[in-house]
């Protein structure tokens, strides 16, 4: 991919989204390699105890996607500074949960590239699951 | 748990904000940082692959932002009870009636600045703290808001990361 500059990011411009779905055997390999125990993110009669629909996904892993879909978008060579997630809602497993993002601000600190964006993920109910914030920084062109 | 008993749980732990609880050490292994990409499914070489992750500014394999060498087959001391999340945890132990509080807890905000990158070999201590209990009346009635904070640091004391959550319970 080509590699991205500061000077290239257009504020309103959208990022590239980033497609999950998400399996029962996803959750198991996050709550392994986070050794994140809770059961109603596969044990599906602990799920329903709790009045969920199902087992769900884990919120913490979504926000990993984020970090996806903006380390795949800058590059090696730019760094997720911050990203803030509000959670409104669960995702299950078999969902086609789409992460997005649009830039809402640009500026330069200490001579570094700062982008500002608006994250969220909606799924195919045309639910927003999460709303977010994050700030990158992006290499500027010399 | 009644209404009552939870009340005075919560006054409990209101004695316990701002208290930072003893550090936990994490040495970060190569074999969990690659655990940790492929169960987020994210094919990056950077994570794990010594000759690409030669050629970045890096110099080397790097875990991503999120990771921060949690976790480690052996949390000293650590009692991970299977109805909370590992954020409350190391919480938990330290601080009596949590575990009941949180059995029915709902995340509500996660928060994470990263300072420095983390890489395999890196040792992170990890403070945690319970910053604040906030009450509120929800659509689904009355809430307790459970405030908590992770610092991470390296050897030489320098800011690794830090995460802020919140936890509701009802």
């Amino acid at each position: 991919m080509a590699r991205l500059y500061f000077e290239d990011v257009e504020v309103g411009s959208e990022i590239p989204v980033l497609v999950k779905k998400p399996t029962t055997k996803q959750l198991v390999n996050w709550a392994v390699a986070t050794q994140d125990p809770a059961r109603i993110h596969y044990d599906k009669d602990r799920a329903q105890m709790m009045k969920l629909p199902g087992t769900v996904v884990h919120g913490l892993l979504k926000c990993q996607w984020f970090i996806q879909m903006l380390t795949t978008w800058i590059g090696d060579d730019g760094d997720v500074k911050k990203i803030a997630c509000r959670f409104l809602g669960m995702d299950l497993p078999g969902d086609t949960v789409t992460c997005r993002g649009r830039v809402t601000k640009k500026y330069v600190v200490d001579g570094e590239g700062c982008v500002e964006c608006e994250i969220w993920l909606g799924n195919e109910r045309e639910e927003k699951t999460i709303l977010g914030i994050a700030t990158v920084t992006i290499p500027q062109r010399e | 748990m009644d209404k009552a008993e939870k009340t005075a749980i919560v006054e409990q732990l209101r004695k316990k904000i701002g208290v930072i609880l003893e550090p936990m050490l994490f040495e970060v292994e190569r074999g969990a940082i690659k655990r940790f990409v492929e169960a987020v499914e994210d094919d990056n070489p950077l994570y794990w692959d010594d000759e690409y992750a030669r050629k970045t500014r890096y110099g080397g394999v790097v875990a991503p932002p999120g990771f921060f060498g949690l976790p480690l087959g052996d949390v000293p001391g650590a009692e991970i009870n299977p109805d909370m999340g590992i954020l409350v945890a190391p919480l938990a132990q330290n601080l009596p009636g949590m575990a009941d509080i949180m059995e029915s807890a709902v995340g509500g905000t996660y928060e994470a600045e990263y300072y420095r990158c983390v890489r395999p070999g890196d040792v992170l201590l990890t403070y945690y703290e319970l910053v604040d209990i906030v009450e509120k009346e929800g659509k689904l009635g009355p809430m307790v808001i459970f405030v908590f904070q992770q610092t991470f640091k390296n050897r030489i004391n320098r800011l690794v990361g830090r995460v802020r959550a919140t936890l509701i319970t009802y």
